[in-house]
């Protein structure tokens, strides 16, 4: 870890460095000279800064947000009434599949996955990760993941037909023919490097790196949530890791795991899948919950009721969540005492969600409500998970989900903790800390507009489905007959459907107009603190600096910015002692040395798609992609310090030029001191 | 742990969250983030090793998993007909013995023994080729007996489960070989020594996966 | 081949590494107890095989079986604790890789419950030895 503040030794402040830094060509390991500089296109592809990262990580899921949201709205298009066929059962099963893995992989972990990248070091204190280029790496592993996954819609023969959750034996070669399932299987180890790297990375800097004086006690729930879905992340991804490479060596090598002619057992994909699959369903929605933790408190001018309850029932969620995988197999032929000791496992998970559903409300209760956009969104998410919640427990009981498997009751069910939860969660999430990660407001009435019309959208198109699925309608399916009464609730889902499309449409129009706004005459920037928050995010200028804080921050109390800017009166009234401008660091400091950027890791990245294609097509060309992967791993681990004071003392000793010189596929980071030039 | 933050675990009574505000006397705020000066005093390599390991107990976890039930399934050539435990067993006490080396090379760099480590290194590197050349013989063996990796799903489980593992310890071979040329060009100095330390903990931990292996695909019947 | 136990060791390795210092650094000669320790407990574990021959193979298999899984988590846990350092090193290590070691195991054996690999091994090993004791 190589970010550092470097105590004047002189009488005076460091001067300010004029140009870019001098790196001599000798410097670097590489072919091309070290990157400097942050400004321009070419500085986004080569930074470190987890802020950047964070920032590019929300484009790129808003990017493939809107690609799953066509695919859904062709599926909406096909439903919207009986026996059409807009689309063939072929292209269907394409698009349901593509739809559901990109919403989920490359939209909502990558959400996630931008919140707890830009807002985790801040909320902790610190002024970067623990392993700034393997943040880099992750993120570009995610983008060339999900462009390689996205590619099997031009070439292949097909786009991934077997559904999100691939089941093996009708993912073999046999019944899925294209390549499309191939695509899938390398497309997700490629997100999965990237998500088990991160999850490494933000687990070393929550331990870490937390300010003097944060005991994991006085963490923000929202770095409580990240580091639970963390860890969820590093235990979850290995198991499907493995059972995508089954599928892969069958495919590709003909291995028998999923061949039943030789006698496999047709339950082993499923097992293997839903064992990671649970869990990824908390990894979907426990940053959500950080967030609208965060939020709901400041627009209840109250803490969070509870503090200790949230907590602990977010630890509990991710233990128990490894127990109840099975209730996705409900209706697989596990036989009744696994079904009976799953369901039991299944009602025990719902309580620690309801105790947060709880403390939510009892936050709010009692306190001063501001009916924000972000704090909309936040009750958003507390009704609309509810609603999903309660369909999640009719599913526990085993003999009610024997009706509602395979039928659009589920679909609604993950459609309501997903959507209603983990994305208005994350819309409130983009309002509330837009200003601190910009710099200015989204405008506030638009955000209203953008709500209320994703909430009817919303309830439009998935609300039905209850109905629908309960009057039999199956999943999966690209038409069905008339006269089974499904006519009507379909046309409705669909109107709901497009009715979402314009409301993602006023936020890209909210975005574009908020910017705008910054341009006109009498625009006042927001400050630190807009919202009158809590966290020591917001203790810091907005946008935030480059380095964070100007000097790490000593905590002593939860939600220590607050605690900064008012006090108790003897008669125990709230009283405000200081502005947050008083409080808030400037951001002006100039002499902290920042991790360099670094070129190696998209590199390295850029070889894996290469790999992919190749098992594919071309087995050369997987072995060049091989090349350049370990050539890119040697540049990564090996790149040099440039930092002047290396060798001074022997305190600054285990980070001298890269440490650990090759590693598997997660390389802990050798912490080289590196020094960007810090070019304002 | 440091001194530092050792002693400031010991004031605070917990490791993992430091040093608070009546006890920073010490504590280098300025350095904060550098090394081990941090909230638990550990640093940052060590630890995300440390997680990556526990991450691998799930990847081998489901390989033997799969490996159990595969194992008597299907038809043809199975464990019995095939396995030659004597020789697995030398094996399996080569791999054993690279621990012990991998051990003297940490050791030695942590006493500046620069020659020593370069030993130590290469040993254990030459003793995990060894098992590495060990597992090829065995798995061409089987292959002329007539067991390829798609013959039926006891080899396919098995394949991959050793083969997960010879990778494991190739990728294991490569590290220590890079620690020895950095050793020889003068890159890996005494301060370095968490490095092989690191490294150390990789090619244990690869150890102990095969000290699982041997026993529950090779020895029990 | 001896390696001599320089005076010196734990104050030099103290030094050499950035402060870090283990307060109960095992020297090379406790390394070396440790080895023969799990060299002996290998060589139990082989020779469980040549005893384990039919006809009353079978009827052992459940003894044996028992004493190599306990032989084996033995030498897992001296090779994490010493040759890993996990005894002496901060309790955090431990904890993750005890974490990460008890999912895995406790999802794993869930896992194989529900296949019912437990009956289908035990008639599967009846079966290979030719016992009559239970029905193929």
């Amino acid at each position: 870890m190589a970010i550092v503040e470097r105590p004047s030794t002189d009488s005076e402040p460091r001067a300010l460095e004029a140009g870019p830094r001098h790196v001599s060509p000798d410097d670097a390991l590489g072919v091309f000279r070290r990157p400097q500089g942050d400004t321009g296109w070419r500085s986004w592809l080569t930074t470190v800064d987890h802020k950047r990262i964070g920032i590019m990580y929300g484009v790129a899921a808003m990017f493939f947000f809107v690609i799953g949201g066509v695919e859904a709205l062709i599926i909406r298009t096909q439903l919207a009434a009986p026996d059409q066929d807009l689309i063939s059962a072929d292209l269907y099963n394409q698009l349901f599949t593509m739809h559901g893995v990109t919403m989920i992989f490359l939209v909502v972990m990558p959400l996630g996955a931008a919140f707890m990248n830009y807002l985790l070091p801040l909320q902790i204190g610190a002024r970067d990760v623990a392993f700034p280029r393997l943040n880099a790496l992750s993120f570009w592993c995610f983008l060339f993941g999900g462009l390689f996954f996205n590619s099997s819609w031009f070439i292949g023969g097909g786009a991934s037909d077997g559904g999100w959750f691939a089941y093996a034996p009708n993912t073999s070669v046999v019944f899925s023919p294209t390549h499309g399932m191939d695509f899938y299987a390398l497309g997700l180890q490629i997100t999965g490097i990237a998500s088990l790297v991160g999850a490494i990375n933000l687990i070393a800097t929550v331990l870490n790196l937390r300010a003097p004086g944060m005991t994991l006690m006085k963490m923000p729930v929202f770095t409580w949530m990240a580091l639970v879905t963390q860890f969820l992340l590093l235990f979850a991804l290995p198991v499907l890791s493995v059972a995508l490479f089954l599928l892969t060596f069958d495919r590709l090598f003909d291995a028998n795991f999923f061949d039943i002619a030789a006698g496999a057992d047709p339950l082993l994909w499923e097992h293997l899948f839903w064992v990671f699959g649970h869990p990824e369903v908390y990894i979907l929605i426990l940053p959500a919950f950080g967030i609208v933790s965060e939020i709901i408190p400041v627009f209840s001018r109250k803490p969070l009721f509870g503090y200790e309850f949230m907590v602990f029932s977010g630890v509990a969620i991710g233990f128990m969540g490894w127990g109840v995988w099975a209730h996705h197999m409900f209706a697989s032929g596990i036989g009744p005492v696994s079904v009976a000791a799953f369901a039991v496992s299944t009602m025990f998970i719902a309580v620690p969600t309801g105790v947060k559903i709880l403390n939510w409300i009892a936050t709010m209760w009692g306190g001063k409500l501001h009916f924000t956009s972000p704090m909309l969104f936040s009750i958003g998410l507390v009704t609309m998970f509810t609603i999903g919640g309660l369909s999640g427990v009719s599913h526990a009981v085993a003999p009610s989900d024997t009706q509602q498997t395979d039928t659009y009751y589920i679909v609604a069910h993950f459609h309501y903790v997903i959507f209603g939860g983990a994305l208005f969660a994350f819309m409130g999430g983009f309002y509330f800390w837009w200003p601190k990660v910009f710099g200015h407001m989204l405008r506030d009435g638009l955000g209203k507009w953008n709500f209320w019309t994703l909430l009817l959208g919303f309830n439009l198109t998935f609300g039905p489905m209850h109905v629908l699925g309960l009057e039999g309608m199956p999943r999966r399916t690209h038409s069905y007959f008339d006269g089974y009464g499904f006519n009507f609730w379909n046309l409705v889902s669909t109107v709901g459907a497009f009715l979402i499309a314009v409301s993602i449409l006023l936020f890209f129009v909210n975005i574009w107009l908020s910017r705008r706004d910054t341009k006109k005459d009498g625009w006042v920037p927001p400050g630190p603190d807009p919202w009158d928050a809590r966290s020591i995010e917001w203790m810091t200028a907005s946008p935030a600096p480059k380095h964070n804080y100007d000097h790490i921050p000593v905590v002593t109390h939860r939600d220590e910015f607050w605690y900064r800017k008012y006090g108790e009166t003897d008669d125990h009234r709230i009283v405000r002692i200081a502005s947050a401008e008083e409080v808030a660091q400037t951001g002006h400091r100039r002499d902290v040395h920042l991790p360099a950027p670094s070129y190696w890791p998209i590199l390295l990245c850029a070889a894996l798609p290469l790999i992919g294609y190749g098992l594919i097509f071309n087995l050369g060309l997987a072995f060049a992609g091989g090349l350049l992967a370990l050539l890119s791993i040697y540049g990564l681990v090996l790149e040099p310090a440039d930092d002047p004071d290396a060798g001074h003392g022997g305190h600054d000793a285990p980070h001298g030029p890269g440490t650990d010189p090759d590693a598997s596929a997660a390389p802990p980071e050798g912490a080289a001191d590196k020094e960007a030039t810090l070019v304002d | 742990m440091t001194d530092t933050a050792a002693a400031a675990a010991v004031r605070t009574g917990t490791e993992v969250d430091g040093p608070t505000p009546d006890h920073l006397d010490g504590v280098d705020l300025e350095g904060w983030g550098l090394g081990s000066n941090n909230a638990t005093g550990l640093t940052n390599n060590k630890l995300g090793m440390w997680l990556f390991l526990g991450s691998d107990c799930l990847l081998f976890g489901a390989l033997i998993s799969v490996y159990l039930l595969m194992r008597h399934r299907g038809t043809g050539l199975g464990p019995e007909d095939l396995f030659d435990i004597p020789f697995t067993s030398v094996s399996s006490f080569v791999l054993l013995m690279s621990s012990m080396s991998m051990v003297f090379a940490v050791s030695a760099i942590a006493r500046g023994e620069d020659q020593r480590l370069r030993l130590w290194l290469l040993v254990t590197a030459l003793l995990g080729a060894i098992f590495i050349a060990g597992q090829v013989y065995e798995f061409t063996a089987f292959y002329r007996e007539g067991l390829g990796y798609t013959t039926n799903l006891f080899s396919s489980a098995f394949y991959s489960l050793t083969g997960f593992h010879g990778v494991h310890v190739s990728v294991g071979i490569i590290m220590l070989m890079s620690l020895l040329v950095l050793s020889l060009t003068g890159r890996l100095k005494q301060d370095r020594a968490e490095t092989v330390e690191i490294v150390g903990l990789y090619w244990h931990f690869v150890d102990i996966v095969w000290v699982l292996i041997f026993t529950i695909v090779y020895l029990i019947p | 081949m001896t390696v001599t136990h320089e005076g010196s060791a734990d104050a030099g390795y103290e030094a050499a590494t950035d402060g870090l210092h283990h307060e109960h650094h095992p020297s090379d000669k406790k390394y070396w107890q440790v080895g023969i320790a799990l060299g002996v407990i290998t060589l139990l574990e082989v020779s469980t095989y040549f005893i384990a021959d039919p006809p009353y193979g079978h009827e052992l298999a459940p003894l044996l079986i028992g004493g190599l899984l306990v032989m084996m988590v033995l030498k897992f846990i001296i090779i994490a604790a010493y040759f890993m350092h996990l005894k002496f090193d901060s309790r955090l290590f431990r904890n993750i890789f005890a974490g990460g070691l008890a999912l895995a195991v406790g999802v794993f054996l869930v896992m194989l419950t529900i296949f019912e690999y437990w009956v289908d091994a035990y008639e599967e090993g009846a079966h290979d030895q030719g016992s009559t004791l239970v029905d193929g």
